[in-house]
């Protein structure tokens, strides 16, 4: 099994979206085909996804065929918001989801910028690709972990917002920027789902603020003084009560 | 009552094949407000660009009176374009037999023929003026005769004008008669295609796996998300106006590629060189389009997605949240037509805080909404408060028989 699954088709696509469940649970461990036809809804479309390379025959069983699947916006920009991004980030308060939002502003130059997706965010997704393949004990959930940055100035009355109203309006500045081609490489928009027990969730999180702990030195005294903004937001609909007490 | 004839405008819209969930959306509102509210009485004027859909909505409109106000009558659609000059009278209120050369028998007329029904005269601008007088005072008095009759007729035919010109603009231009125009008490406009970006891409859907449909293709899944917001992006862009002519592009993409070997989805590569054709669309587009959307509607977004969430958290109820809606869309109508003071607005909203209290408390009577605050009478509001927000909630619905009484007889006291 490959490391990086790239999803490139557009069939492809559309299928993680509708069925990411499915997948998730194929990335912990094969499931009988038919247990997966059940799931999403007919076989015509397992096929499918055996056709597109998504999933791989194991025995009478499907698995997943890497332990990563990596995949670039191929909608339009606000049908992506709407539906895979504004829900988990704004359901951040939500009752049984366990959070953890943190926003800051960065002083750093134009060439750091540029390098942070494929440095430090890659970074971070490594971390979070480690904790993903730790054994899960407990009961699992979707565990989303979100980053947006970028470039552009905020205005000075975004001083003082919220962690979530800031949050949110990174995300329309990140968007903007990556719907410029000029200035597509400056902002991130990016990521990363699995499904995470409490010790996942546990451990992510850990993995969560010591990203941003890397990037103190680098803090800005002030939105004013900033030159890179920047959200990182974790959304864990936790599948036990329990997950009532993690909030953060 | 609004509920069920939103409902019943759904079904109509089910059972006509009328896609696009923004403009049933819409439908959802104004052919209650519009025509079954006042029991298909007043003239409805249907405005709206060529394709954008005025003929299905007329089969929605008729369908909906039929099944909530009991009519029985036959939907007769005709456009007065074809109509020749003097062949308007004869054929809207029919002629007996004899009463001119080559009337060899007796024709009851359009309206005769909608008796009981819905008489759509589409393309009404195209009446010449001594046409439109003759319809004008059939609109006044319900009256009419046949040519060669002696006799009157009432009709009680739902009356639908339709046009795909800004009629006021005739008015100016001497085209139109003002009066007929205003004889229109209700007044629907239909917004065009590219107005409602959420029902390109359905209607795209349906039209691809339409025609895939009749090529026998069971495997066929219709167009890749990329694929329909290319498609979306390149109807917004171009400002197509037409439901009908998005259709024959589709239709068009889809037969193109079954020429060969129609794959199992229409991918946006696939696509693409007919977008590029028909519509102008240039892949720079959905950078642009992109930006044009998030500048528009990011705001909308967040207070949507806050919505949800509110919703979801409170279990507020979707029949709920379509009255809180609606109370804050009357709310807002009633500001264009008010001075908007100071003291007007806060009275609005002041009203506005109130009837969201109720819905939020989800309480099905005025005792369930006074214990929501507390068990102590000092915590609850009055039951005169109680009452008051009873009906600036319900509305028409408190007069009758109410959901109240019907779930809970036993907080009957509160009820009037």
């Amino acid at each position: 099994m490959s490391a990086v699954h790239q999803v490139n088709s557009e069939i492809a696509y559309d299928l993680m979206h509708e069925h990411l469940d499915t997948i998730l649970t194929l990335l912990e461990r094969s499931v009988p085909k038919d247990e997966i036809v059940r799931q999403v809804g007919s076989a015509a479309t397992v096929d499918r996804m055996l056709r597109c390379g998504l999933v791989a025959k194991d025995g009478d069983a499907l698995k997943a065929v890497a332990n990563v699947y990596h995949q670039l916006r191929q909608e339009g920009m606000v049908s992506f918001l709407e539906h895979y991004v504004l829900p988990t980030l704004v359901g951040e308060t939500a009752a049984g989801a366990a959070a953890l939002l943190k926003t800051c502003s960065l002083a750093i130059d134009q060439t750091r910028a540029a390098g942070l997706r494929a440095g430090e965010v890659q970074r971070l997704f490594d971390a979070l690709t480690q904790v993903s393949n730790t054994p899960a004990t407990g009961p699992t959930a979707r565990l989303t972990v979100m980053v947006f940055g970028t470039s552009r100035r905020l205005d000075a009355g975004d001083d003082g917002q919220d962690d979530l109203d800031l949050a949110l309006r990174h995300l329309q500045q990140a968007a903007l920027q990556r719907a410029k081609p000029d200035e597509r490489g400056l902002a991130v928009l990016s990521q990363y789902v699995f499904l995470a027990d409490l010790a996942r969730q546990r451990a992510a999180s850990a993995v969560v603020e010591d990203f941003v702990r890397s990037l103190e030195p680098e803090r800005a005294s002030s939105i004013k003084e900033a030159t890179y903004h920047l959200t990182v937001a974790t959304h864990w609909a936790s599948a036990s009560p329990g997950g009532h007490e993690l909030r953060q | 009552m609004a509920d069920s004839m939103q409902q019943t405008v759904m079904s109509a819209c089910d059972h006509v094949g009328l896609v696009g969930s923004e403009l049933r959306k819409m439908l959802a509102h104004e052919i209650p407000a519009k025509i079954l509210l006042r029991r298909g009485r007043d003239v409805v004027l249907l405005s709206g660009a060529t394709g954008a859909g005025k003929e299905r909505i007329a089969q929605v409109a008729h369908e909906a009176a039929r099944r909530t106000l009991g009519r029985k009558g036959e939907l007769v659609e005709v456009s007065c374009a074809n109509l020749g000059r003097g062949l308007f009278e004869s054929e809207l209120f029919g002629h007996r037999r004899g009463a001119y050369t080559g009337a060899d028998h007796d024709h009851d007329g359009l309206l005769g023929r909608a008796q009981g029904g819905t008489l759509v005269l589409d393309e009404v601008q195209s009446l010449a003026a001594e046409d439109q007088a003759r319809l004008l005072r059939f609109l006044g008095e319900r009256e009419y005769r046949s040519v060669g009759a002696s006799d009157t007729h009432v009709s009680d035919a739902l009356v639908i004008l339709a046009s795909n010109r800004d009629l006021r603009g005739l008015v100016g231009e001497g085209k139109f008669r003002r009066d007929l125009l205003d004889r229109a008490l209700a007044k629907i406009s239909v917004p065009s295609l590219y107005e409602r970006r959420r029902d390109i891409g359905e209607l795209s859907q349906a039209f691809a796996l339409e025609a895939a449909r009749e090529l026998g293709a069971e495997d066929f899944i219709g167009l890749t998300r990329r694929a329909l917001a290319d498609v979306e992006t390149a109807v917004v862009r171009a400002r197509e106006v037409s439901v009908r002519r998005l259709k024959e592009i589709i239709r068009d993409a889809v037969f193109a590629l079954a020429a060969d070997a129609l794959p199992e989805a229409i991918e946006s590569d696939m696509l693409l060189p007919i977008l590029e054709a028909e519509l102008a669309f240039q892949v720079a587009d959905r950078d642009l389009e992109d930006q044009r959307e998030l500048a528009a509607e990011y705001d909308l977004l967040i207070g949507r997605a806050r919505l949800t969430e509110i919703v979801h958290e409170h279990k507020v109820s979707k029949r709920t949240l379509d009255r809180l809606c609606g109370a804050i869309k009357t709310v807002i109508d009633e500001m264009h037509d008010q001075p908007r003071s100071y003291r007007n607005v806060v009275e609005r909203t002041n009203r506005l805080a109130k009837v969201a209290l109720w819905l939020v408390s989800g309480a099905a009577t005025q005792a369930e909404f006074r214990k929501f605050f507390g068990s102590l009478e000092a915590e609850m509001p009055t039951k005169s408060v109680a009452h008051q927000i009873y009906y600036e909630v319900f509305g028409d619905d408190a007069k009758g028989r109410t959901p109240a009484a019907r779930r809970d007889p036993s907080d009957a006291e509160d009820e009037l």
